[in-house]
């Protein structure tokens, strides 16, 4: 099983200081994007799902699907794809599955 | 019935009229004020709402981080996060409030053009080099607009709440001026000739705190621009004949927009962003300056105006996103919104007197609630209906459905305004579509800019036309004959403040239901017609234009 403390959380280790300056907001209320905290990613799993996958297309990657079913919210693009900086900083694709592998598996901690 | 029985149904009438008259008290309803044209405001009430806006800049000169101050009021638009020092302290300059206001209005107002370096701190939101050395350094979160997504018309409907609280708050004894009290956003119709030879007049005084240098101007002494840059005939169109998501927006990992968390909804493609990037430009080419020029707010009142039509229309059962929060920090001190609470989670602390977040986008569909409502102006700022109805039955006739007549229903509706499409687009792009029933569905248009350039704002123009008719975009005739569509996108980088992103697809998606339905009218169902897309940006530098073949999906 993956868990965030010792699979996901080092993936996203180097872009903490960065995304916690951003503002995420939901049903829940609002909240600084900490990509250290495994609430928060709980919380926010599905942007920063689209954000990774967000260069899919750019490299020929094939869509994947994460919400709800075929043809509902596959994030074959995003307006803001994370990494910043084009497609040479997109995730590599262990790291990119090993996240969707934790989504599909319920988010550990 | 008995006396027993009058004496309980008299209680309880008592009972139930006392209840009301609590219920009336603890409501406190909210005094209404009205947003008006800012071409009809009286001398007095212009003179308050300039001087709001002038005070409100001092505020800022005096401290940046002043949540009242013209600013922040421009990062909540504007910025993810600013730099603050421990003291949360941080003046452009010194000086009584004419000297304060002299400072901020030359430093927003510098230079023949605006530096779009990071030497300009306004350009960037980051004041991290002004600060340094004043303190250790943190940082907040002032907001930052959504768009491209359903909750565009809500958010920003948030923001100037607060705006307007704000220019309340500005000098409400009137010690400096005129008393802000009761002031509100003027709005500006740009779907009218302009008073001034741009913009309103009030806008064009450069001794005013309204004026801004760096928007685009007509040379001095110009005639007005007539008629106006937007079609009040299109914006009439679409307030009155769209649904909920093609108006105003799609919702995040919505099943209609396949691969996209979002897309904007015709309002915001078809007229709000033209108006920011070809029309004014400037600060308000881009969203991460907009919000420093004062044009911006009165600007998106209108806009806001727009969606209140929309409502009185549709009413607001069918708008999504209305549970989702509205990210942005505002002062706590301000009036809050009736019925107001932020959701989950803890605030900084210390200087913890603000606001988490601007509560939910459905506080806000009840404007009157909220003690804000809009008063047209003497010959109002619609378009009525029945014109439309009009406009639309005539195309609907046999000869003048979709290429039989000489004019298309949105060239006609669009040629009331000076905005049309391009007769040399950078690059043509085809596709195909088939004419077919929709059956109670829409016929949606996917137009794809591929992976691989650099973000950029475009404007592109679609054509429907018959398969032997040639794409002679240049034939003045051709475009009104075949336009189904103008639409543009604004380009959203600098929103986080990285580099720009090369490297991602970008899809933007339109209703087109009205011409697959006029087609059918016109007896072309089962045809396969040519679509043409002409797309034109002044921000590409690259000139490289890559775009798939568009696809219309009948499935959403």
């Amino acid at each position: 099983m993956v868990s965030f403390k010792t699979d996901i959380k080092p993936i996203f280790a180097s872009y903490v200081p960065c995304m916690k300056r951003v503002v995420l907001g939901d049903q829940q209320g609002t909240a600084n994007l900490e990509l250290d905290n495994y609430e928060c990613v709980k919380r926010f799993y599905y942007e920063v799902q689209v954000a990774i996958h967000g260069y899919d297309v750019a490299v020929g990657a094939p869509p994947l699907l994460v919400k709800d079913g075929p043809d509902k919210g596959k994030p074959a693009a995003a307006p803001h794809p994370m990494p910043p900086g084009g497609k040479e900083k997109r995730l590599k694709q262990a790291s990119i599955d090993l996240y969707d592998q934790w989504v599909k598996e319920g988010m550990r901690a | 019935m008995n006396i027993a029985t009058y004496r309980i149904l008299a209680c309880a009438l008592l009972l139930s009229l006392f209840t009301a008259h609590v219920d009336a008290q603890t409501a406190t309803p909210r005094e209404v004020l009205y947003r008006k044209n800012i071409d009809e405001l009286s001398a007095e009430e212009l003179a308050a709402f300039e001087h709001a806006v002038k005070m409100m800049k001092v505020k800022s000169a005096r401290n940046i981080y002043d949540r009242t101050g013209f600013l922040w009021q421009a990062w909540v638009h504007n910025c993810t996060s600013v730099a603050v020092n421990d003291k949360r302290q941080y003046a452009l300059g010194s000086g009584d409030n004419k000297q304060l206001y002299e400072i901020i209005n030359q430093q927003l107002n510098t230079g023949e053009n605006i530096d779009e370096t990071a030497n300009n701190p306004f350009n960037t939101c980051r004041f991290d080099n002004q600060v340094k050395g004043t303190g250790s350094i943190t940082y907040e979160n002032p907001g930052m607009c959504e768009h491209r997504k359903d909750t565009f018309f809500q958010w920003h409907r948030a923001e100037f709440y607060f705006y307007e609280k704000a220019l309340q708050d500005a000098d409400p004894e009137g010690l400096y001026g005129p008393s802000t009290k009761n002031v509100t956003v003027p709005y500006w119709n740009f779907t009218k000739p302009p008073t001034g030879s741009r913009y309103p007049k009030a806008f064009e005084d450069t001794a005013s705190p309204l004026w801004f240098k760096h928007r685009l101007q007509n040379p001095p002494g110009s005639k007005p621009d007539m008629p106006s840059y937007t079609s009040p005939y299109l914006l009439a169109y679409l307030i009155y004949r769209q649904d909920w998501p093609s108006f105003g927006g799609y919702p995040t990992g919505s099943a209609a927009i396949a691969g996209n968390p979002g897309n904007s909804g015709s309002f915001e493609s078809q007229i709000h962003d033209a108006m920011h990037d070809e029309y004014v430009n400037g600060y308000m080419r881009t969203p991460s300056t907009a919000g420093l020029d004062p044009l911006f707010y009165s600007f998106h009142a209108f806009v806001d105006y727009a969606l209140e039509k929309w409502i009185e229309e549709h009413g607001t059962e069918t708008i999504t996103g209305g549970t989702w929060f509205m990210r942005g920090e505002q002062d706590e001190r301000l009036l809050l919104p009736s019925g107001f609470e932020p959701g989950s989670g803890q605030k900084r602390e210390p200087f913890s007197n603000y606001t988490k977040n601007m509560g939910r986008a459905e506080l806000y569909y009840d404007t009157r609630k909220q003690g804000f409502a809009y008063q047209a102006g003497a010959f109002g700022e619609f378009v009525p209906r029945n014109q439309i109805d009009a406009i639309i039955a005539k195309h609907n006739l046999p000869g003048a459905t979709l290429g039989d007549g000489p004019q298309s229903l949105f060239s006609e509706l669009m040629s009331f305004g000076a905005h049309g499409p391009s007769a040399k687009p950078d690059a043509v792009v085809q596709g195909k579509v088939r004419i077919q029933p929709l059956d109670g569905k829409k016929a949606l248009i996917d137009i794809v800019r591929e992976a691989g350039s650099d973000d950029y704002s475009y404007q592109v123009d679609v054509y429907f036309h018959p398969q032997n008719v040639a794409a002679d975009i240049g034939n003045k005739k051709f475009r009104a004959r075949y336009l189904v569509l103008s639409a543009n996108y604004w380009a959203l980088s600098g929103h986080h403040h990285h580099d720009d992103t090369p490297g991602t697809a970008l899809t933007l998606t339109q209703d087109i239901s009205k011409d697959i339905s006029n087609l059918r009218l016109g007896g072309k169902d089962g045809q396969e017609w040519t679509i043409t897309l002409g797309i034109s940006s002044r921000d590409n530098h690259s000139g490289k234009f890559s775009f798939t073949p568009p696809v219309v999906n009948y499935s959403k």
